[in-house]
């Protein structure tokens, strides 16, 4: 993910491949890449918010799991795998159905009291706002 | 984790032979499923984030087209950081082999999800003749 850091994984392959993201990403200036996990995400965010939106479309709200732990966000959900049509051929299938899991490393420690989920239209948004304890504090200085 | 099929990802499609948009906006083919039953065809195609007024479907001859399209979103005060789904409107076409009765075309969207129910002609399912062993 975006805020690991590159010595965390563990095979040496996973650390080439998150080089090479890198290296993608600062050429095209771009935020993109083409990972194939399910649900895909964008993260959006700033000193004190932080923004996910995931795309869950075809899944009743009520399968989507999330939970927050150790900074880490992990989103679990089910897509079914058919529609319920009798007697029928199947001429193509594209759309991936199953159930899924993934996790998001988050950035800083978030006040998990204070989280806003809602789907629209096949869209997740997870709305996180930093833990007052993780804010900086500034401190000032008296000449004694 | 289990998952099973979602190792295909949409794909960005250039816009053929339908013009170029007046903004930029990527265009991306949306996933889609399509099943046949006797009597109709049935078609879902992934659109999340699409309002449904903003969907545009249409048949000329047996071209079907599936059109939606999104709102650029701002979000102030912060950064998009990592992206795996970009923006963009959706575009897809097929060419469908059976004759459809275009009078009882529905289509419905749920969750980000249309569904296309395309009922076969009468014509279409009269020109199929069955074959009995002896």
């Amino acid at each position: 993910m975006f805020f690991q850091n590159l010595a965390s994984p563990d095979s040496s392959l996973a650390r080439v491949n998150l080089l090479q993201e890198r290296l993608n990403r600062l050429i095209n200036d771009k935020q993109e890449t083409n990972s194939t996990e399910f649900p895909p995400v964008n993260i959006w965010a700033s000193e004190k918010n932080i923004v996910i939106t995931a795309e869950v479309p075809g899944i009743d709200p009520a399968d989507i799991d999330l939970q927050i732990c150790n900074q880490v966000l992990t989103l679990k959900t089910k897509r079914l795998a058919n529609e319920q049509i009798d007697d029928h051929a199947v001429l193509r299938r594209e759309r991936g159905h199953g159930e899924f899991a993934r996790s998001i490393e988050l950035p800083y420690a978030v006040d998990s009291e204070n989280v806003g989920a809602s789907v629209s239209k096949g869209m997740l948004t997870v709305e996180l706002s930093r833990a007052a304890v993780d804010l900086p504090k500034k401190i000032t200085v008296q000449a004694s | 984790m289990t998952n099973s099929v979602a190792e295909r990802r949409r794909e960005e499609v250039v816009a053929a032979g339908g013009g170029e948009h007046v903004r930029h906006r990527r265009v991306f083919s949306p996933l889609s499923d399509i099943y046949e039953s006797k009597d109709k065809l049935i078609v879902l195609a992934d659109i999340p984030g699409v309002d449904e007024s903003s969907i545009d479907i249409t048949l000329e001859k047996n071209i079907l087209t599936i059109q939606a399209f999104t709102i650029p979103q701002e979000r102030a005060g912060l950064r998009l950081v990592y992206s795996e789904c970009p923006e963009g409107n959706y575009r897809r076409v097929f060419m469908l082999s059976e004759e459809v009765e275009r009078e009882g075309i529905e289509a419905t969207v749920k969750n980000g999800v249309i569904k296309l129910i395309l009922p076969k002609s009468p014509r279409a399912l009269a020109r199929k003749i069955s074959v009995k062993a002896e």
